[in-house]
């Protein structure tokens, strides 16, 4: 934007990644068991995230009198800066795998086949300062 | 420092879990045949069928999974005896304590819901003869051949403390496998001593890992500890002592032998009950011995039994 910041986005999108889940349920011997779909027959849902960053540079001169008074503009040995970063700015839980979760028991009526995502990374914001000499 | 680290991500991923609802095509109704025949039993049948992943799992679906009016036939080569459809609410006198310990359901409970199945009535187990299984509903016909093998018996059973416990220990038995693979084992227990109320637990328990081979240990002798089931999860009793049988415990040892085929189903349904809920594992249908496109077994069973009294 100017010689002290600099801004840029990232923007990821991928279509889900496929895997196998059971696609119905039997008992035998009282214990549920699952029967699978094809291979990858299922897909889990698109992946995308948006990410913004920004960086904020320290001035590059310093202003400094010499010897007959005069000011000048000398380059600073140290740089630093500040880095904001927002990953996955709107917090979008993109699934990482999903599962068939059972809970409860069959004979108390409580028994439930729920399927489960599971995501890593939700909204995360970082600040990062750098230097160099 | 490395189990702050699994902890973490252990609370990152719970942290993070929702339910969805994802289409999981590739669902078709099959027929679930779950049939076994034993030395010295009758044939049982139960009928039912597969569920869509997200019906109902609760106990009415479960009930009304079962499917009637099969015509069912098991012939032992001489006889054909057609299975007779019987519920267990509606038990014959005398059947309650078989068909309990054929649900794994207490007789008290069982007789309460209405659990249909097929049983014989001419023909019974017995050892070194083969029984073919015939099933005829809804249009579609499904057949499965068994057999009840020459049991093999355990060389010795008995028990003895696990240290550093005094009174508490494992069952452990020596086994001496007849040369030649594809021998395969199921393990079961039975409690023997009089519970409180004066009545005996008419129950067969399995412990992690009833269903084994000879792949390992083909035509030799060896010596092998099992684990008590019957406690295993039962948290009336101290952490400590759960999996063990207290000195004392008097239990009946039924170690039978099954065909190879039928042993593929159990060992991969083992594998698949273990590994439920784990989304690295191996997604595995199980392998089935019934012909015509149904899911389950046709099984026989011949058992040979000891009486362990856990002394040392």
């Amino acid at each position: 934007m100017n010689e002290r910041w600099t801004f840029s986005t990232s923007f990821v999108y991928a279509t889900g990644n496929t895997l196998t889940l059971p696609s119905s349920w039997y008992v035998q011997e009282q214990n549920l068991l699952f029967n699978y779909g094809a291979r990858n027959s299922t897909r889990m849902a698109p992946y995308h995230r948006l990410d913004l960053s920004a960086v904020l540079y320290s001035k590059p001169f310093k202003l400094v009198t010499d010897v007959t008074g005069e000011t000048i503009k000398v380059k600073k040995k140290f740089k630093s800066n500040w880095a904001f970063s927002i990953y996955n700015v709107y917090n979008r839980a993109n699934p990482f795998f999903l599962f068939v979760d059972n809970d409860g028991d069959f004979l108390d009526g409580d028994f439930k086949l729920t399927v489960k995502q599971v995501s890593l990374f939700p909204i995360i914001p970082s600040v990062t300062w750098n230097f160099e000499l | 420092m490395k189990k702050l680290i699994y902890l973490c991500i252990a609370i990152a991923i719970t942290s993070c879990t929702k339910e969805v609802q994802i289409d999981i095509p590739g669902y078709e109704e099959q027929m679930v045949v779950d049939g076994i025949i034993e030395t010295g039993q009758p044939a049982i049948v139960l009928l039912s069928s597969t569920a869509n992943i997200y019906s109902p799992t609760n106990l009415e679906a479960y009930l009304n999974g079962f499917v009637s009016g099969a015509t069912i036939v098991v012939s032992d080569g001489t006889i054909n005896d057609t299975l007779v459809e019987i519920c267990t609410d509606n038990l014959p006198p005398g059947t309650e304590e078989i068909a309990a310990a054929f649900f794994g359901i207490p007789v008290d409970q069982l007789v309460t819901l209405n659990l249909c199945g097929y049983f014989s009535t001419q023909i019974v187990g017995e050892v070194g003869k083969t029984y073919e299984l015939s099933v005829d509903v809804n249009g579609e016909s499904y057949t499965s051949v068994t057999s009840i093998l020459e049991p093999t018996p355990l060389d010795s059973l008995f028990w003895k403390p696990e240290p550093p416990l005094e009174n508490h220990g494992w069952s452990w038995a020596v086994l001496s496998d007849p040369p030649g693979l594809n021998d395969a084992y199921r393990w079961e227990v039975k409690r023997l001593n009089i519970l409180p109320d004066g009545t005996q637990d008419p129950l067969f328990y399995k412990p992690f890992g009833p269903f084994f081979d000879d792949a390992f240990f083909d035509g030799l002798t060896f010596e092998f500890a099992y684990e008590n089931p019957i406690n295993f999860f039962d948290e009336s009793i101290n952490e400590d002592y759960r999996g063990y049988y207290e000195q004392g415990d008097t239990i009946l040892v039924k170690l039978s032998k099954l065909g190879r085929a039928e042993f593929d189903f159990f060992e991969k349904k083992y594998n698949q009950m273990y590994t439920a809920g784990n989304p690295f594992a191996t997604p595995t249908n199980i392998p089935t011995n019934i012909e015509g496109g149904a899911l389950g077994v046709w099984a026989g069973f011949s058992p040979w039994s000891d009486t362990l009294i856990c002394q040392p």
